[in-house]
């Protein structure tokens, strides 16, 4: 059975249903018998649905091999920042719970082994503290900060 | 709030009686007491009276991530140990208290060093176990959300494990999901760390990680010190990657004890290194996942049974020991069996004749006979394994007839994929083609072939799949370096193929 989903800028794209209902929240319209029509999806473009749509399929066809499977999502989170913001939101509002994992672990990992410094430029924070105000919060937890 | 309108309107199409809301958003599953209110905003931006404006310049760079809403930024938390996960509360006033709301401590006692200490060197090591400890108390006693979801931990013990007792308190009353401990004792005279009381109250867990220089003890006149974990569903008993002894079993079958304290039990992993001689009965009728086998090799001569039928997966590795299932596993899919070697005396064959009767329904099967002397064995397969579809094979000079037997039982066999893992063991045994038979690899679609170096057996075995396998796809062929890929090809593409429609692949 295939189902209709409409991107933000109106793309329509047809699916199998097997594969859509990885997202939660279609797979609970499915179930309610909303699915008839086209499904909107006001909150994914174009570009991030078809991404999440890719992700979807490879998920049900490799179902059982492990090791492909891992080959397939560390290749597939190899995005810039801007379309991984896209994909996590994404994965958020559909509820995909695999997808929001792989993509929230990607965002940490850009976290990690970083100093606050590089961290803040790598993800453009801006530092709105007092210099009084970030030795504070360094005080608190002294272990945290030390290499 | 559109969405949740438009969906709200597809809803009340079929007149249900459901929220408006979807599931997507709510938040995510933590038991973060305060109002998420934040995650009503479906879109990304999110008003934030502490947001600076940002310099003209950086118009096209905008700080994504300190505007998602809040929950989704604490499940990405959530993904860091707790140092780094600390260390986020200065980037700015948005994540000041933004680690606070993660439901998980995860910390490394390795990873955390000492400050400054003008101590004698005797002390250090004492310094730096209240230093650890009081690091431990201290995350415990600043975090904010009411429920625990993980407790991490790797501790390096010098002399006083006893702060565990009050942690560990701390987590059960804070209903911890997960705990994970792994336990590296310095010291061998103060002897393994003991379970204290208060893990025994850890009721609500539904994942348990212990690993290391733990002892399970169990006092069974002493009800709240025994094993009652009624949604434990992940069990693994590990043994850590240093050269020390795995988990002591202090009482004799106390790790049997355990599992009974276990009903919803799914997926339960040891190692059986320390195992003693004498008969273990495993009756586990929820799992679903099992794994075991030796890291070192054991020489005691003890039996397992296992009556586990709901088994959908089963790992074994090591060196095969009476191991007897009460029945043939119905439902198991996939497994993955690694016998390292044996010792020719001790090895039965019935043994791994059992094995595989057991096994005999699995779909999916990864085999790796090491050592010599399965030539000698004759026939390991009980009978025919009429639902393998995929079959993986690590073969070592020695263990060609082992696969030549396993094809001619394997009728439905889609892919194969073969890894030579030759061991430097000398062999005067051979790839031998077995007898025709039509039904013989009529199903293979997929050939992979790992490591392919080009050895007489290895080409005879290519040769043989490349002739019988009529309705083969693909046969992909991955060489060790060193070998030129396009010679490799040209050699292959000479064999004559059955299969009209055969890719041949070289990596």
């Amino acid at each position: 059975m295939a189902l209709e989903l409409k991107s933000s800028d109106n793309k329509i794209f047809e699916v199998e249903e097997l594969v859509a209902v990885q997202s939660e929240t279609i797979k609970s319209l499915v179930e309610d018998g909303c699915a008839d029509n086209v499904i909107p999806l006001p909150n994914v473009d174009s570009k991030t649905l078809e991404l999440v749509l890719d992700w979807c399929k490879n998920h049900v066809d490799m179902k059982l091999d492990e090791e492909k499977l891992k080959e397939y999502e560390d290749k597939f989170i190899e995005v810039d920042q801007a379309v991984l913001y896209d994909l996590l939101l994404a994965a958020n509002y559909l509820n995909i719970k695999d997808l929001l994992n792989r993509a929230c672990q990607k965002v940490a990992d850009m976290l990690k082994g970083k100093t606050p410094e590089q961290i803040r430029e790598t993800l453009n924070i801006v530092n709105d503290f007092s210099p009084e105000e970030e030795e504070e919060i360094r005080k608190e937890n002294l272990w945290a900060f030390e290499e | 709030m559109t969405l949740s309108l438009s969906l709200s309107l597809l809803k009340k199409k079929k007149k249900k009686e459901k929220e408006t809301v979807t599931p997507a958003f709510q938040p995510l599953a933590s038991a973060n007491p305060k109002p998420l209110t934040s995650l009503m905003a479906e879109s990304s931006t999110q008003s934030n009276s502490k947001r600076q404006t940002l310099s003209p310049g950086k118009d096209a760079v905008v700080d994504r991530i300190s505007s998602l809403p809040e929950s989704l930024l604490c499940h990405i938390l959530s993904f860091l140990p707790t140092k780094e996960l600390i260390a986020t509360s200065i980037l700015s006033t948005r994540w000041k208290l933004l680690w606070t709301l993660v439901p998980k401590l995860d910390l490394d006692s390795d990873k955390i060093n000492t400050l400054e200490l003008s101590l004698h060197d005797d002390d250090v090591e004492d310094a730096r176990e209240i230093m650890f400890a009081h690091v431990v108390s201290s995350v415990l006693a600043q975090q904010e959300c009411g429920e625990l979801q993980t407790f991490r931990l790797r501790w390096e013990i010098w002399s006083d494990g006893s702060h565990l007792d009050a942690w560990l308190g701390t987590a059960a009353a804070r209903k911890v999901k997960e705990l994970d401990l792994e336990i590296l004792m310095y010291d061998s005279d103060v002897g393994n760390l003991k379970l204290p009381p208060s893990f025994f109250s850890c009721r609500t867990l539904v994942v348990l990680k212990l690993s290391g220089d733990i002892d399970i003890d169990i006092d069974i006149d002493t009800p709240s010190l025994s094993f009652n974990f009624p949604s434990l569903k992940i069990l693994h008993l590990v043994e850590i990657s240093l050269p020390m002894p795995s988990i002591m079993y202090s009482q004799e079958h106390s790790f049997l004890r355990l599992l009974s304290g276990c009903p919803v039990l799914e997926d339960l992993s040891f190692t059986t290194t320390d195992f003693s001689e004498g008969e273990y009965k495993l009756c586990v009728p929820t799992l679903k996942r099992l794994s075991f086998g030796e890291t070192d090799f054991n020489y005691s001569d003890y039996e397992l049974e296992i009556n586990a039928p709901a088994l959908e997966y089963f790992e074994f590795y090591g060196d095969l020991r009476a191991i007897k299932f009460y029945e043939k596993l119905d439902n198991v899919v996939q497994s993955d069996v690694y016998i390292s070697r044996y010792v020719p005396e001790g090895f039965r064959r019935k043994w791994v004749f059992n094995l595989f009767a057991a096994l005999n329904n699995v779909k999916f099967l990864s085999f790796s006979p090491r050592g010599t002397e399965w030539h000698n064995l004759g026939n390991i397969y009980p009978s025919s394994f009429q639902n393998l579809v995929e079959l993986k094979f690590k073969v070592n000079g020695c263990s060609w007839n082992v696969l030549q037997d396993l094809l001619q039982k394997a009728p439905n066999l889609e892919t194969l994929v073969i890894t030579n893992g030759y061991d430097s063991v000398e062999s005067n045994l051979y790839w031998k083609e077995p007898q025709y038979d039509p039904a013989n690899l009529s199903s293979l679609t997929s050939f992979y072939y790992r490591g392919f170096k080009g050895l007489k057996d290895e080409v005879e075995l290519v040769k043989y799949v490349l002739k019988e396998a009529r309705v083969l796809k693909t046969a992909t062929f991955q060489v060790s370096s060193g070998e030129s890929k396009e010679s490799v090809l040209e050699k292959l593409s000479m064999f004559p193929r059955c299969s009209t429609t055969c890719l041949l692949r070289v990596e």
